[in-house]
């Protein structure tokens, strides 16, 4: 009896959700709210980014795996150089995989984020949940010229969430937005 | 201004002298004796003065040590030589919890901790003051959320509740209690951690007469009379594995008592009221705890069941708010409701804190118990496949399919895991449930829901599988008591991702909050009701009349 409720439930659900998207959007896209490739990206400098961070990592292994050759156990020479031609490839692998994933949107009532190469995680961040926003510009992102913009909520899971490899206009220009937009739904919210 | 109770002070001039006397004491020894810095009656003069300065310390401190309730805030000024103001809008405030220990007891003390949403600890903690004043400024905090609805709720987020209520001392009516027979049935079902940790301990210093029990047993069972450690090697194999299985035994049966009598002190008297819009519990045989928690600030709503009470139809309660810092102190991030009762009763005042019927849970697709089987049955898979390998490769290893034994109860634990896991959409609240060892059926209504997030691993994807977490300022979720169902159908979750994204706005919009209240008294009504008391499980007709679908 229960489970035939929540099934009428459930597909109540469906076509409400289906409905109110729109036409255009088929229920394979939930829930972006147009096609995820019409979606904004990254700004594709930020590659770069990540592919020097994966380098500096590959670099601190051939360290370690110096160290290792130096004052424990004598390992070859080649080994060290595949490790860290290996570490190397497939951080830059990752990153490019990466920013051809990452994609978010300002959506009517909240935040869309699609993100995530081995993991593939969507976020959806209402506005009414914006306890802050930040734009940030640490010394790497400076010298490439990006930014990124974080925000903030009250939950304990995805309390901050950051956008990053944003041209710095375009940083302030969405920090803005989602400042207005996280104020516009606090005046809906107190109806 | 208040200031804390006298007695109180008392007690801290009392530490303090022991306390500084001491280092005073120990400074001047090694001052006088290894270092030799000083003459030798310097210890006469240094424990002294160092008594003296703690007792000047504490005595400043008391002095320094006010608080007022006034105005809607609660304002706590401290610090000797870092001063420090803190104001408190009592709206903000999530718990009150009244802590007695037994000295407090004594002196008719009680220390009050305030818990807002914010900051990584404890925001107020009054140590300590009368118990009725204790009592009263639980009270209070109470009252002033009555008297002010447009107070804001936590987040920011604005009281949804325009029903205005009469400010006179609310009735408070008992929604729960421990019985001594629902008490000894939660000690012996329950299991702590602490437990097997303090025998182990606790064996060194009771070592004789561990060893003396340990021997009356083993001979009792017809092994050696004496057993002693450097007895062991004289033993034979019979021997050894008797005396090895007792003690194992023992030891678990010490743990399993001490477990009990664990549980024994800390849900001894357990009662659970319902006072004005608060839920308040006492608890406790040694440490007495009370505490406050304000319906409009609960999070979620769990229903816990571990192995042992899923046999007898037991489950408790607990009901979360974003007040505790993670891991403060001997507080869980989560309150209890009900430590024990049965399945019904628990679901009944469950759905009367969330105000919606605990559904039947959606079952996962199969292909999520075929991947659940899977991923244990790697274990065991690897590991002949590793043993096997060291047999051709290596030297020859006697039973290496030995592993391969284990099969089938990673495939039962596969299936036992996902017939466990579920979740459910209803009208104003996501249920996910997971766990087989302890099931934990978690509630989230809709508007306490911060952000959605849809995970799927590379694993999920070649199923077709994804999971969704709806996370909540709840902070029981930092210790992993995320609201997350997991594995459902790739299409189902966008639908469920979906969904909780309506329903939060939608929720938000047509102001949820106040329902619960409703839900509450039909349910106490109801018990209170001479022939429907019996009905306790179903609230529905009460609940149908009093909203709109």
């Amino acid at each position: 009896m229960i489970d035939r409720v929540v099934k009428k439930l459930l597909c109540a659900d469906l076509t409400c959700v289906v409905g109110r998207a729109g036409s255009s959007v088929t229920p394979t896209l939930f829930p972006a709210r147009t096609a995820p490739h019409r979606m904004e990206r990254l700004n594709s400098r930020v590659q770069l980014l990540w592919i020097g961070r994966a380098v500096v990592v590959a670099a601190v292994l051939a360290g370690v795996a110096v160290a290792i050759d130096r004052f424990a156990i004598p390992v070859d020479p080649p080994l060290i150089a595949a490790v860290v031609v290996v570490a190397a490839v497939l951080g830059t692998v990752h990153a490019v995989l990466r920013f051809r994933r990452w994609r978010f949107e300002i959506q009517d009532d909240a935040l869309f984020l699609v993100r995530g190469v081995v993991t593939q995680v969507d976020t959806s961040v209402p506005y009414v949940r914006l306890q802050h926003t930040d734009t940030q510009r640490g010394p790497v992102e400076r010298l490439v010229g990006l930014s990124s913009v974080v925000v903030y909520t009250a939950g304990t899971r995805g309390a901050d969430i950051r956008i990053p490899g944003l041209r710095p206009e375009r940083a302030t220009e969405l920090r803005e937005q989602l400042r207005e937009l996280a104020a516009e739904s606090e005046a809906t919210d107190a109806v | 201004m208040n200031r804390l109770h006298p007695i109180s002070a008392v007690g801290s001039v009392v530490t303090n002298v022991v306390r500084f006397g001491s280092i005073g004491f120990f400074a001047g020894m090694m001052l006088t004796g290894p270092l030799d810095v000083l003459p030798l009656g310097a210890v006469f003069v240094l424990a002294p003065v160092g008594a003296l300065v703690g007792a000047a310390y504490a005595v400043a401190r008391y002095y320094r040590f006010t608080y007022a309730l006034a105005g809607g805030t609660l304002s706590v000024d401290s610090g000797v030589f870092d001063r420090q103001e803190r104001e408190i809008p009592l709206g903000r405030i999530q718990n009150v919890d009244i802590e007695r220990g037994p000295v407090q007891r004594l002196f008719g003390l009680a220390v009050v901790k305030f818990e807002t949403a914010g900051g990584s600890a404890t925001e107020a903690v009054l140590n300590a003051v009368d118990v009725d004043e204790a009592r009263a400024l639980q009270s209070a905090v109470a009252q002033y959320r009555r008297e002010d609805d447009e107070t804001e709720g936590d987040e920011g987020e604005p009281a949804h509740d325009t029903v205005t209520r009469e400010a006179a001392e609310p009735e408070q009516r008992r929604l729960y209690e421990l019985s001594t027979r629902d008490l000894l049935t939660l000690a012996l079902v329950s299991f702590r951690p602490a437990a097997p940790a303090v025998v182990l301990f606790g064996v060194p210093f009771a070592q004789e007469y561990a060893l003396r029990l340990l021997s009356a047993t083993v001979e009792a069972l017809g092994g050696p009379s004496t057993v002693s450690l450097s007895g062991l090697p004289t033993y034979s194999t019979g021997e050894a594995l008797l005396t090895v299985g007792v003690a194992a035994a023992l030891f678990a049966l010490a743990a399993w008592l001490l477990s009990a009598a664990f549980t024994i002190t800390e849900y001894h008297g357990f009662h659970l009221d319902y006072v004005g819009d608060d839920l308040r519990y006492e608890r406790g045989l040694i440490q007495q705890y009370s505490g406050s928690i304000p319906l409009e600030k609960v999070q979620t709503v769990t229903v816990r069941e571990n192995l042992l009470m899923r046999q007898v139809g037991y489950a408790a309660l607990a009901v979360e708010t974003a007040g505790y810092a993670p891991g403060s102190g001997s507080q869980d991030a989560s309150n209890t409701a009900i430590p024990l009762d049965d399945r019904e009763t628990v679901l009944a005042v469950a759905e009367a804190l969330t105000d919606a019927d605990v559904p039947a849970m959606e079952r996962l697709p199969d292909r999520s118990r075929r991947r659940y089987v899977v991923r244990y049955s790697l274990l065991p898979l690897v590991a002949t496949g590793l043993l096997l390998s060291v047999d051709t490769l290596v030297q020859t290893v006697p039973y290496w399919y030995a592993p391969l034994a284990l099969v089938p109860v990673t495939v039962l634990a596969g299936h036992l895991s996902w017939k466990h896991r579920g979740f459910a959409l209803l009208e104003h609240l996501f249920a996910t449930r997971s766990g087989v060892l302890v099931r934990s059926t978690r509630l989230v209504p809709y508007y306490r829901v911060q952000t959605v997030i849809d995970t799927r691993t590379i694993f999920q994807r070649r199923r077709s599988l994804a999971s969704v977490t709806a996370d909540t300022a709840s902070t029981a979720s930092l210790l992993g008591g995320d609201a997350t169902a997991y594995d459902l159908d790739d299409q189902r979750a966008r639908t469920v991702h979906e969904t909780l994204r309506e329903r939060l706005m939608a929720d938000l919009r047509a102001g949820e909050r106040g329902d619960r209240r409703q839900g509450l008294t039909a349910l106490l009504d109801e018990a209170d009701a001479p022939d429907e008391g019996a009905d306790a499980g179903a609230p529905e007709p009460t609940e149908s009349s009093t909203r709109e679908p």
